[in-house]
């Protein structure tokens, strides 16, 4: 092989290797000039194929740039197919849905548009108010209708500002405008409804960009409201109210048409919500294992689920009489909200009713037990739960229950005593001890509802003293005789006092409403028996030629000094008073010692409501003795009597001394003064001057 | 809109509401009074609501009277409307005795929204021009109206008879009870409602 002649294709054989080439090219002669030339044949080569390839590279590169640009181009084209086709097909939902919905049909008005049922997406609310992400999640709900309204005042019906409301199922929402509104989106013509959804899909990030129209405003649910249509008048037309007491939003639509719709969407509404409503709370009670309907979704399921255990949990709690857990039980499940379903709130209201009879059953029991330790801890017990139930009425009524059994129970026990003292001391001891204790559970118990019990309370502590003492009546403690009753009201009261001052509520002004009656006719009743015993003595005065008159006078002068020491009255008699008590006539003395005694043990239970009773009393009292007297005088001028005019006047002019004597007393004591008292004595005066 | 905006004063409201059972006449009364007219076709209401402005004893005034529905199916939903009122018109016909008796229970429930023990409320005898099929005698309904210490007045929408003096004799007690009540302390309120007894407090 001529060492000239190889070509390019000897190296780009497969099998082409160096050292056996050039082993081959130096086995022949060599000569430098071969070599040479040899040599400059290979740096040929080399350049031809630095420069092919690098051509090459270029080409390729090239292709690379046009493909992938081709590629992007392709790539394009799919985006924009897949976007047409999208487009399309929410076009054709949209007409398919206006269709179907033939009994909604489009709406006149340019601001709203009635939905078909069948359109449940709540996607337009999503996009077109803020703030109401919670609202489109519950399922079920879907929006029926929307529109601009005006909100009026609903007193002058003057204009407030504007809402967009939109009617879901169960619902009714009110959205203010936003100030920055994108003008071709607040359009609701179908083009525009397309660009939008167009220019939504292409940028895809509508929360990104604030394009909401509206903003949350307030919530209503249709169950608790009421739609009231408003007769067109001088004032008013095409409006509607919303009540919600206290709240009353009076809404004007733009045309009649629309408050014909919705008025018509909301009554369908309801209706629809109220026949939902029937159904489901009717169903789930007779049948709880019943299908769940697909809308609730699966945590719903897991919460029934929860719930129903919760319930046999209670039952089998009840049964075991652990009222405590019980009570525990049923918190943990109103905590758990069954509120939010009808069916639930049913059985929940059910168990709750259920253990309120029990926990009652009980108490009935524990009280025929006679045991009244028993009836406290169990009394207490129940009104415990209801009160953490926050059932207060129910609570507040059993733990007056209880303790009314208590009191009569106490009351019942007490021993009747030969003595008065000792009894109504016992009786009274018991009867304020029992209030004490019951007035400290209850503060103890309703520690937190004081205020709103206080008055249940009072009044039950009313009915239990109107007891006391219609008992101490009818076992002639009280008004039966005089002395007896003022004693026994004095004792009262002074306990009453006692029990009041020792950090107790006030309880003297509920005894003596009760004991006003009482009071009033047992003065009256003293009064008159005064009157009769003096008549009856001024009769056997004149008639009788007195024998042992003297003496019996005498003693009468004693008894009338010893008791004006005893009442404390000595300082007010001097010495003439003194010396005229002793020239005074047995029945004078008489009355007048009864007369003072009566009083001053009047004045001891003294107070407001029997001050026109007694005043009356004395007035009548005194007049009476006074026509006595004027007796005297007649019968002294025509029979020859042995009671001389002297005598009389020196009797008048003692019973004017006690007269007012007991002004005095009466004065300082109520601070007041009486007219009537007044009077009677200016009759005393005038009866002096016109016969003496 | 314009009465605010003169500034003017406006005129006293007085809330009325039209309660019975259906077909008594509520909304017949409530057009005799507004309109002078007498509507003989039947169309059961949902809630109307009207207003005009009548003289009172010279003064003048504003009458909203709202007329409800005899069969609402929400009897939950009554209590907003009762919250809301401040006077009652309780008609029955005296044509249904059923309509006369169903009227206790809805003066119950009038009387535990309002939480009070007393409202201004007249009881109402429609049809007054039905004599012949008379169910509820007069007496007894009297008997009815004192037991509650409240007027009775016998009406005919159709003829209008008594029609302005029921809706005027309510009014005059609505506005008694206004100023009774704003003489009233208000301390005396919260404690009424508690418990029936609280005349010891």
């Amino acid at each position: 092989m001529e060492i000239s002649s190889f070509s390019s294709e000897l190296f780009e054989q497969s099998n082409f290797n160096v050292d056996d080439f050039v082993k081959k090219v130096a086995s022949r002669e060599i000569y430098a000039s071969n070599i040479t030339e040899t040599k400059d044949k290979l740096n040929r080569l080399s350049i031809q194929t630095a420069e092919e390839i690098k051509h090459n590279v270029y080409k390729n590169y090239a292709n690379f740039m046009e493909t992938s640009k081709e590629v992007g181009h392709l790539e394009g084209k799919m985006n924009q197919l897949r976007q047409s086709l999208d487009d399309q097909r929410k076009l054709l939902n949209l007409f398919k849905n206006l269709n179907d919905g033939s009994n909604s049909e489009l709406n006149e008005s340019p601001n709203s548009k009635a939905l078909s049922i069948q359109n449940s997406s709540l996607t337009l609310l999503l996009e077109q108010v803020e703030g109401c992400g919670v609202i489109a999640q519950k399922p079920g709900r879907t929006l029926l209708y929307h529109s601009d309204l005006e909100a009026l005042h609903s007193d002058d019906y003057s204009f407030l500002h504007k809402f967009h409301a939109y009617l879901l199922s169960d619902a009714l929402l009110l959205t203010i405008p936003q100030r920055k509104r994108n003008k071709s989106t607040f359009n609701s013509s179908s083009s525009s409804v397309i660009s939008r959804h167009r220019s939504n899909s292409i940028i895809n990030s509508a929360e990104s960009t604030n394009t909401y129209q509206y903003k949350f405003h307030a919530f209503y649910e249709l169950e608790l409201v009421n739609i009231i249509n408003i007769e067109d008048s001088k004032e008013v037309r095409n409006s509607f109210q919303l009540l919600k007491f206290p709240e009353s939003l009076v809404f004007r639509c733009a045309n009649a048409h629309l408050k014909k719709e919705w008025l018509e969407c909301i009554e369908n509404a309801r209706k629809q919500l109220l026949s939902e409503l029937k159904s489901k709370g009717l169903g789930k009670i007779n049948e709880e294992d019943e299908e769940n309907e697909d809308k609730i979704v699966a945590s719903d399921l897991d919460k029934n689920k929860n719930l129903r255990d919760l319930f046999s949990e209670f039952d089998i709690l009840l049964a075991q009489r652990d009222f405590e857990k019980a009570v525990d039980m049923l918190l943990r499940i109103k905590s758990s909200k069954p509120q939010t379903d009808s069916s639930h709130l049913l059985i929940y209201k059910q168990k709750e009713s259920e253990l309120i009879n029990i926990l009652r059953k009980d108490l009935t029991q524990s009280k025929e037990r006679r045991n009244s330790k028993g009836v406290v801890k169990t009394g207490k017990r129940v009104v415990n739960s209801l009160i953490r139930l926050k059932i207060v009425d129910e609570a507040i009524d059993l733990f007056i229950d209880y303790h009314k059994h208590l009191n009569s129970e106490t009351l019942r026990k007490i021993k009747l005593e030969e003595s008065n003292t000792i009894y109504m001391n016992n009786l009274l001891n018991s009867f304020f001890e029992n209030l004490r204790l019951s007035y400290l559970s209850f503060k103890e118990q309703f520690s937190n509802l004081i205020n709103y019990c206080y008055s249940t309370y009072l009044s039950w502590c009313d009915t239990e003293i109107e007891i006391l003492i219609k008992k101490l009546q009818s076992q002639h403690y009280l008004g039966r005789h005089f002395s007896v009753t003022i004693e026994n009201t004095e004792l009262i009261f002074l306990k009453a006092t006692e029990f009041s001052n020792s950090g107790n509520f006030d309880v003297k002004f509920m005894f003596e409403v009760k004991l006003t009656p009482i009071l009033e006719q047992s003065i009256k009743d003293q009064q008159e028996i005064l009157i009769e015993a003096s008549l009856q003595r001024s009769k056997l005065e004149l008639e009788n030629s007195l024998g042992n008159n003297e003496q019996n006078r005498q003693i009468q002068i004693e008894k009338f000094i010893n008791d004006i020491q005893h009442l404390g009255l000595g300082d007010n008699f001097s010495q003439t008073d003194i010396d005229l008590i002793k020239q005074c006539t047995s029945s004078s003395l008489q009355f007048n010692r009864a007369a003072l005694d009566c009083f001053t043990d009047c004045l001891k239970v003294y107070y407001q409501e029997i001050n026109f009773t007694l005043v009356e009393a004395f007035t009548k009292l005194f007049k009476a003795e006074l026509s006595i007297y004027n007796l005297y005088l007649n019968k002294s001028s025509s029979n020859n009597l042995k009671i001389k005019k002297s005598d009389i006047l020196k009797n008048i002019n003692l019973l004017d001394k006690v007269f007012r004597l007991i002004q005095e007393i009466y004065s300082s004591r109520t601070g007041l003064n009486s007219k009537h008292f007044v009077k009677v004595q200016d009759k005393i005066e005038k009866f002096k001057k016109d016969y003496f | 809109m314009t009465s605010s905006q003169n500034g003017k004063k406006q005129a006293p409201i007085y809330k009325v509401i039209m309660v019975g059972s259906g077909g008594v006449g509520k909304s017949a009364l409530t057009l005799q009074y507004m309109y002078d007219e007498f509507v003989e076709d039947y169309e059961p209401t949902k809630a109307d609501s009207y207003r005009k402005k009548v003289l009172l004893d010279g003064e003048e005034v504003q009458i909203d009277i709202l007329d409800t529905a005899g069969q609402e199916d929400y009897a939950a939903i009554r209590d907003n409307y009762f919250r809301s009122g401040e006077g009652f018109l309780l008609v029955f016909s005296i044509t249904e005795q059923e309509s006369f008796d169903v009227l206790d229970e809805f003066r119950e429930q009038i009387l535990r929204v309002k939480n009070a023990e007393d409202v201004p409320l007249i009881l109402i005898g429609n049809k007054s021009d039905l004599q012949n099929s008379r169910q509820v005698r007069q007496e007894v309904a009297t008997d009815k109206a004192n037991k509650w210490l409240k007027p009775y007045i016998e009406t005919s929408a159709k003829t209008r008879d008594n029609v302005d003096k029921a809706f005027f004799d309510l009014m005059r007690e609505i506005r008694n009870r206004k100023l009774s009540e704003n003489n009233k302390p208000t301390g005396n309120r919260r404690d009424k409602k508690k418990k029936k007894k609280c005349t010891i407090l």
